[in-house]
């Protein structure tokens, strides 16, 4: 017989433990959403090619809200007079994400954390401050979304977002969003049937291609800030903020990086080409039958009719609601993260809501706006979501400007700054959005 | 300086040591070895030192308030209105501060007996908050031994990372410092070519002791147990197991458990004695005189969630590996058996980058 222990853990005292010196829930959520994954890095790589399914699947997952509205909208006004730009605008974000998950790999530190080191504390606030607006006015599309989803079913949305908006609260704080989020996941996927839809409704192929390759550009203010709304929907500025971070927290470093290269430039074509089929279900089914504006959800639903018929308010329904709930959580919390980062309070580590005031307040304000917004009564819930993303687009130029000037310094990125062809590249990027977003507010100004 | 009659005009240039404060502490994250928390520099404080006839001047410590940042950002008014929180207190002492050297021309960087303060779990949370080059850099400040307890607290993929970024030398004399099992589950990460350059570099017993345990596949209890235990033959008086074990006593993992083998090369595992065996037993008591004969052991291959499953129903705080023969090889304790039972999905591995 073995001695026996008086002191051998129990069950409750190893619980006990755990909780003392565990992480707190938010520590944990960022620390099981950022999984590392080492064994994946020692796998050939064409083993990454086969589990490299998820990676795609969250970043078609990534079209929100506003992406959908944005991207039906386009459709459906400009046909696919739009196309091209998707082309533009994809190639645009292929660099920058490449760049932000490059600096997440060569320094291991997060992008308002490099800013804040490298241009000092005044322009650290600037960027914080664009991020603020931008992340809150996406916090608050993501409500919206949600409320434009329980209108399909006939829910009223100032009844449906606050309970909403109370559970996603108590999800990312008690640690359990990353165990319901696939869920959202599975949901959002809906859009992946615009695909499907895009073909079933026998667009003319010969239009859609010359529309991909030969930009047209209308002068128009409304044209233009469809535009704008493009790019900002795309290039999301919290998209950059999410790509470094989790380079950063996933453990990425210089040796494995090939592989999350891979997995951001592909995962961003991916998603890009959803959108581009969004956009040519809608001009096939809507724009070429004249109805030519998508003010709520229901008409941008009416693209995924040729798919399911009758059903395509619930299929629709039900991805938008989704997308918006898979955001919904994550925004709010990256945003703080970042936040806090720049201004360098404890982050990541330990954190309770009175450990980390700042933190779970920012979490806690953007949840609050957004539900506040989304709850308007008679609130134009389309209008808003593409303001939304002609906001993002505005303010993108000033992010891209320090992501560019970070990713070419040799003295924080050594022999991974990118190099002069790229730089050109990139610096060309941001000219383009900030003359279509200068054309734009000067076409504004004028009429 | 300024009363010399010649100015010395050569540009600046900063000497070893030396360092910038507006480059090397304004923005920089700084280490709070007093409250255990990285925080960044939002200003300096600078004081006059006090009775000192020289007119000196010296960094009193640093502004990691809301009010310090408004203060560098001309926000005077505001800064006043900000009242210092409760829950931290807006400046961190000069002397409870470390910095990181990482950004540095000189030999300014983290100091050991500032980190020493701290308790490795600390140092090792701590690592997990700044990037995997500071990370490393706070490891290196560290001895040996504290650096491999810190390291063993740190999760697989960031001691990886760390490990990436030292100099084998060095890294294989913490390697060495950590228990073998330890030290194997993070060579078993590591790619083959490094993990031999690491072995290479160890001294020969720590590193036959990993290439031992590398034998045996993942999650098997020949991977998780650690071959650094107290053994003991039942000739031996409880005085001789005191006193010939003194050393060993220091520094095994595990020492409430004392196996009695028949001999050094046959090394057939015929008993258990524990702690508290001598305690109550008089010096002169042999071992054979109490040990335990009838034990729950586990073989090499069994799996490690078997093994916790196991300790959990007998309530034991580790068991000894044997071979088929009886032959003693080594002893999982409780904390690696529990490893086992934490919640591990193959879905957290998956690259996850837009969600």
């Amino acid at each position: 017989m073995e001695p026996k222990h008086r002191h051998s853990p129990s069950a409750e005292a190893i619980a006990e433990e755990e909780q003392a010196s565990g992480a707190g829930p938010i520590a944990r959520l960022l620390g099981r959403m950022f999984r590392p994954l080492h064994r994946l890095k020692r796998l050939p790589f064409w083993a990454y090619l086969v589990v490299l399914g998820p990676g795609v699947v969250s970043a078609a997952a990534g079209n929100d809200a506003g992406g959908i509205a944005t991207y039906a909208q386009s459709g459906a006004t400009y046909g696919y007079g739009l196309l091209w730009a998707m082309v533009v605008v994809t190639i645009c974000l292929v660099l920058v994400q490449e760049m932000c998950a490059r600096m997440g790999a060569v320094t291991g530190k997060g992008l308002s954390d490099l800013i804040r080191e490298q241009f000092g504390a005044s322009w650290a606030m600037l960027a914080v401050l664009v991020l603020l607006i931008a992340n809150a006015g996406v916090t608050i599309s993501e409500f919206v979304g949600i409320a434009a989803a329980a209108d399909l079913f006939g829910i009223p949305g100032w009844l449906a977002v606050p309970p909403i908006a109370l559970v996603v609260w108590w999800l990312v704080t008690s640690g359990s969003y990353r165990t319901v989020e696939k869920v959202f996941m599975l949901m959002s996927l809906v859009f992946f049937t615009y695909i499907i839809a895009a073909f079933l409704a026998k667009p003319d192929w010969g239009q859609v291609g010359t529309a991909i390759v030969q930009p047209k550009i209308d002068l128009a203010p409304v044209a233009l800030q469809a535009l704008v709304a493009l790019i900002g929907t795309t290039i999301t500025p919290y998209m950059q903020l999410f790509v470094q971070s989790t380079v950063v927290e996933k453990g990425v470093t210089l040796s494995d990086y090939k592989y999350t290269r891979f997995d951001t430039v592909f995962g961003v074509i991916i998603a890009n080409i959803v959108s581009a089929f969004i956009i040519i279900a809608t001009a096939a089914t809507l724009f070429v039958h004249g109805s030519t504006n998508v003010n709520s959800a229901a008409d941008a639903a009416k693209a995924l009719e040729p798919v399911a018929g009758q059903g395509a308010t619930i299929l629709f329904g039900l991805g938008l609601f989704g997308a918006s709930m898979l955001a919904a959580g994550v925004l709010p919390l990256a945003t703080a993260f970042s936040v806090t980062e720049a201004l360098g309070f404890e982050k990541g580590v330990n954190l309770s809501f009175r450990e980390a005031p700042v933190f779970m307040g920012l979490f806690t304000v953007l949840l609050v706006l957004g539900a506040l917004v989304a709850m308007i009564p008679g609130l134009p819930l389309f209008a808003v979501l593409i303001g939304v993303q002609i906001l993002n687009g505005a303010l993108l130029p000033i992010l891209l400007i320090f992501i560019v000037r970070l990713a070419s310094n040799r003295d924080i990125m050594g022999q991974y700054a990118i190099g002069p062809v790229y730089r050109v590249l990139a610096w060309g990027a941001v000219v383009l959005i900030t003359i279509a977003v200068l054309l734009m507010f000067g076409t504004s100004l004028f009429h | 300086m300024l009363n010399s009659a010649k100015f010395d005009l050569e540009p600046f240039e900063r000497r070893e040591g030396e360092m910038v404060v507006t480059k090397d502490l304004w923005d920089r994250q700084i280490i709070d070895v007093r409250q255990r928390r990285v925080l960044r520099v939002n200003d300096v404080l600078i004081e006059q030192t006090p009775g000192n006839k020289t007119r000196e001047w010296r960094i009193a410590g640093v502004d990691v308030s809301l009010a310090g940042l408004a203060r560098r950002l001309k926000l005077g008014k505001l800064a006043g209105m900000i009242r210092p929180g409760a829950s931290q207190p807006p400046v961190v002492n000069w002397r409870d501060l470390d910095i990181f050297g990482t950004s540095m021309a000189g030999g300014v960087g983290l100091k050991h007996d500032k980190l020493a303060r701290m308790h490795p779990v600390e140092i090792a949370r701590i690592t997990d908050a700044v990037s995997y080059h500071q990370g490393a850099e706070i490891i290196s400040a560290l001895d040996d031994t504290l650096a491999a307890d810190t390291l063993e607290e740190i999760d697989a993929d960031r001691q990886i990372d760390i490990v990436m970024q030292m100099p084998d030398e060095r890294a294989a004399d913490i390697i060495e410092e950590m228990a073998p099992d330890e030290a194997t589950d993070l060579m078993s990460e590591l790619s083959d070519e490094k993990a031999g350059a690491l072995l290479e570099e160890m001294d020969d017993e720590e590193a036959e002791d990993v290439r031992q345990l590398l034998r045996y596949p993942e999650h098997t209890a020949g991977r998780a147990m650690t071959t650094d235990f107290v053994s003991v033959r039942p000739s031996m008086t409880v005085a001789e197991v005191i006193d010939q074990n003194k050393q060993h006593f220091l520094t095994a993992d595990l020492i409430y458990y004392m196996y009695v083998t028949d001999s050094e090369e046959s090394n057939q595992l015929l008993g258990v004695i524990t702690v508290r065996d001598l305690l109550l037993n008089e010096r002169d008591v042999k071992v054979a005189d109490f040990m335990v004969t009838e034990f729950l052991s586990v073989r090499p291959g069994e799996h490690e969630r078997e093994v916790a499953r196991k300790m959990a129903e007998y309530n034991l705080l580790a068991l000894p590996v044997v071979t088929r023969n009886n032959e003693m090889l080594g002893v999982i304790t409780v904390d690696d058996a529990l490893d086992s039972l934490l919640p591990e999905g193959w879905k957290k591995r998956i690259p996850r980058i837009f969600s």
